[in-house]
């Protein structure tokens, strides 16, 4: 009886611990793993200029069904919120969520929302807590049109 | 038009039509397992994040100098932007590849000698030794991990200090 009872304890113990971990691993922010030290070497100057934002809200879709904008706020060391439009012409490729991976390009933006272009396909999909990063890949690239 | 000249455009545009399908594909489907790391480190010099990550699974692992990025997320928020750095201002020079492993789970064993410049002039002048396993998924291969690690001391990151 005393030995069920402990292994019991035992076996409810490793399932809250299990639990717990699962959970904390989910709400983990990109940087902080478990206390491990993040890889990384030489820092360079940067090849391109960067912003990483969390999307804070998705935007409405439009007649066609289609989303074309997110709610942002900036995210990592030394981010700010951008200037009205500076991020007009960047390239935003989705680092976390649905989207992971996938490439879009930004028509306007204000300091906590961002617009793509019409001919990008819908942001459907898009979570609160996705990440992504913009990047100016070549000013003389951006049309200033866009 | 009579019909043999019919025929002969029709398997004109045929083939144009495969080509340009074959072109679109090929940007998704790797299907040796060094062409995975050669395609990552392209993307990587064309500062191409997207295409970048189009080769690592979604499980990937990195072991880097000691340290960890333990999520594909973590890779591509901290690190990728650093490799990407890097890649602009070095050049990566094949050294030597082994290729094994067998079925869906690959391993690609590479040097490279590394060359080019640091912001302060020092010139980057090294041996990268580079662990990747692959794996296929569907018909393409896709990163799981990479391990990278140089001769060179002085290009490692400093370590936290022991509690």
């Amino acid at each position: 009886m005393l030995l069920t009872t402990w292994v019991l304890a035992g076996a409810r113990a490793s399932l809250l611990a299990a639990v717990l971990l699962t959970t904390l691993h989910a709400a983990a922010e990109p940087m902080r793993f478990d206390g491990m030290q993040v890889a990384g070497h030489d820092a360079v100057d940067p090849a391109v200029r960067r912003f990483t934002a969390k999307v804070t809200r998705v935007g409405q879709a439009g007649k066609a069904g289609r989303i074309s904008t997110l709610r942002f706020e900036p995210i990592g060391p030394g981010m700010v919120a951008p200037k009205r439009n500076e991020m007009r012409g960047w390239r935003l490729t989705f680092i976390r969520g649905k989207m992971f991976g996938r490439t879009l390009w930004l028509k306007s933006n204000t300091p906590d929302e961002l617009t793509v272009r019409s001919t990008d396909p819908s942001m459907e999909g898009v979570a609160e807590g996705d990440i992504v990063v913009i990047e100016l890949i070549d000013p003389k690239l951006v049309d200033a049109n866009a | 038009m009579c019909h043999g000249a019919w025929v002969k455009r029709a398997h004109a545009l045929l083939a144009a039509a495969s080509l340009a399908l074959a072109g679109a594909a090929g940007a998704q489907t790797v299907k040796l397992p060094a062409d995975a790391v050669d395609g990552f480190h392209a993307a990587l010099k064309r500062k191409d994040t997207g295409g970048a990550l189009s080769y690592l699974d979604r499980s990937l692992v990195v072991f880097e100098f000691g340290v960890t990025d333990p999520t594909v997320e973590a890779y591509a928020l901290s690190h990728l932007p650093g490799d990407i750095d890097m890649a602009a201002v070095s050049d990566w020079t094949l050294q030597a590849r082994r290729v094994g492993g067998s079925g869906n789970e690959r391993w690609v064993l590479s040097t490279y000698h590394v060359t080019g410049k640091l912001p302060d002039g020092k010139p980057i002048d090294q041996v990268m030794q580079e662990t990747a396993i692959v794996r296929r998924a569907g018909d393409s291969f896709r990163i799981v991990h990479f391990h990278w690690s140089s001769d060179k001391a002085w290009a490692q990151p400093p370590r936290a200090a022991a509690p």
